[in-house]
């Protein structure tokens, strides 16, 4: 085999990957604490809520099925889901702005808004 | 049938074969790993026909998978998989033909995380920009996942050139 395992060009794209991805999780990262809990549903907004002043549960309905959210202490959580694998229900509560639940089965994303960075959080 | 014709056919078959088969043990594995992620080990068999068979076999094989997943995992699963795999196949291709300096190492880290990275961006057309907040863990996680499939490729690369009946002296990876 004329090619080698492993060159320096190999090490030098390792290391320019990794400088990309540290830039990205610096850029990324949830920093401050959201105002807003938006849910979508697919790619149109289902509903939008104040994480101040939040309704204790809520049921998004889907025709694949529903999930039901739980606001508590100024957070949101999944707390059961119609979806096989549950990975919603893991992701636990969250709060900071960026950070999100993502139920793929049922097509639901629910994300923390606010403040005036959301172009960079996307 | 010319004899070459039936030695690259039989190549490629036994290359969709595997693949198939690595997606099917990826599935043993994927509980163990972050949502969302997979450990990629079928990108190997993608690699294998990019760097020997070419880019339409490549591509072919990528067909493959894509069936199986969609045999498997469903709709949108088979869309994502041919997302991501025909655009690292075609990567995988350009830099095995054309980038001398790079190693195996390099052309797999390379080719795993375009599949992540095409991938994420064919979901947010379904699941709409919000999925993108993963993006730096799934780019992190193609690092190892491409490290993996260099070693797995440089162990089936000795299998695929030495123990297949050959007519002709390969060409070099």
């Amino acid at each position: 085999m004329k090619r080698r395992w492993i060159t320096r060009t190999d090490a030098l794209v390792l290391v320019c990957l990794l400088a990309v991805i540290l830039v990205l999780f610096l850029v990324l990262r949830p920093k401050t604490a959201g105002d807003s809990v938006s849910v979508y549903v697919g790619n149109t907004l289902h509903a939008e809520f104040s994480l101040s002043n939040a309704p204790d549960s809520y049921t998004v309905t889907t025709e694949k099925g529903s999930l039901v959210l739980c606001f508590e202490d100024g957070a949101v959580s999944a707390k059961s889901a119609d979806c096989p694998d549950g990975v919603c229900v893991r992701t636990g509560s969250i709060s900071k702005r960026g950070e999100s639940i993502v139920c793929v089965p049922l097509g639901i994303c629910v994300t923390v808004e606010g403040g005036t960075l959301d172009g960079v959080t996307g | 049938m010319k004899k070459t014709r039936v030695y690259f056919l039989c190549r490629l078959a036994l290359l969709c074969a595997l693949a198939i088969a690595l997606s099917a043990l990826e599935g043993v594995f994927t509980p163990l790993l972050p949502p969302f992620t997979k450990a990629g080990f079928s990108n190997v068999a993608v690699m294998l026909a990019a760097a020997f068979l070419g880019l339409p076999s490549a591509l072919t094989v990528v067909l493959f998978k894509a069936a199986f997943a969609l045999l498997t995992r469903g709709a949108v699963a088979a869309f994502l998989s041919l997302a991501g795999g025909a655009s690292s196949a075609l990567l995988l291709w350009l830099l095995f033909r054309y980038v001398r300096p790079l190693g195996v190492f390099g052309i797999s880290i390379l080719g795993a995380i375009t599949h992540s990275a095409v991938q994420l961006l064919a979901s947010t057309l379904l699941y709409g920009r919000a999925v993108l907040a993963y993006a730096p863990v799934m780019l992190l996680l193609s690092l190892p996942s491409g490290v993996i499939t260099a070693a797995l490729l440089s162990a089936g690369e000795h299998l695929f050139l030495h123990y297949l009946p050959q007519k002709r002296k390969d060409q070099d990876l």
